[in-house]
């Protein structure tokens, strides 16, 4: 039996998760709605990172073995996504006139989009079951 | 917006993170103390939100109205949201939920300042 994701400090990453979800979807919704032709890549990769927030909470708060793989797939594609993005946002700025949740490596979030998939790939790998003791 | 009700809500949320970020350091579970901060916390946040509303419907509306809407909800809610969450995690670990929601207000406070347009 794996050790339970979905508690003690899971259940930190599910909160703070399910809050960068919320955020994220609502502001994305937003953009789409009242401004999408400004920035429409911008604004898709925002909504991208709201899909992946809430798919990657979904599987943190199930915590069993389909979850977990939803979970490691999302912080994968988070972290490839945030390093591709803050790196692009840094070299080429005018692809994106407007920030999205990514943009200089998540500095509008207080670098959280970056801290949590790293902080969430270690937590599924401490919790493995082969490495559980 | 007064600005004495933005620095009241700020102090008081800092003063509940450091709480319960002192509690998880000592391996503590979310008391008696956090809840008293959290309720002070929440009683803050509507206190702001109501005086801004009561400028809006005085004639001073926001910059952006969805945006505020959505931090006005997020910052009302999410004390009590925490609370919830850190008692469903009897451990050191429901304290960090607490002082993790409790140090996202004062950025709640700021962003509410900016799309407000004091």
């Amino acid at each position: 039996m794996p050790k339970p994701v979905n508690t003690g400090l899971g259940r930190v990453l599910v909160f703070v998760y399910g809050l960068f979800a919320v955020a994220a979807t609502c502001r994305a919704t937003v953009q789409i709605i009242m401004k999408f032709g400004e920035a429409p890549v911008s604004y898709l990769l925002s909504a991208l990172a709201a899909v992946l927030y809430i798919v990657a909470t979904v599987g943190l708060v199930r915590g069993d073995a389909g979850g977990r793989r939803l979970a490691q797939a999302c912080f994968t594609v988070e972290l490839v996504g945030v390093l591709a993005v803050g790196t692009l946002s840094v070299l080429q700025p005018q692809d994106f006139p407007d920030a999205t949740v990514w943009s200089g490596f998540g500095e509008g979030y207080g670098y959280l989009p970056l801290v949590l998939p790293v902080l969430g790939l270690i937590w599924l790998r401490r919790k493995a079951p082969v490495t559980a003791s | 917006m007064p600005a004495v009700l933005s620095t009241a809500t700020t102090v008081v949320a800092l003063l509940l993170a450091a709480l319960a970020l002192l509690a998880a350091a000592r391996d503590r579970a979310p008391d008696r103390v956090q809840l008293i901060g959290t309720v002070v916390v929440s009683i803050a946040a509507v206190v702001l939100v109501g005086a801004a509303v009561a400028s809006w419907i005085g004639g001073h509306s926001p910059r952006e109205t969805t945006t505020f809407l959505g931090y006005a909800l997020t910052m009302v809610l999410l004390p009590a949201g925490a609370w919830i969450v850190g008692k469903m995690e009897p451990t050191r670990f429901g304290s960090v939920i607490i002082g993790v929601a409790a140090l996202i207000v004062p950025v709640l406070v700021l962003r509410i300042g900016q799309v407000f347009g004091a």
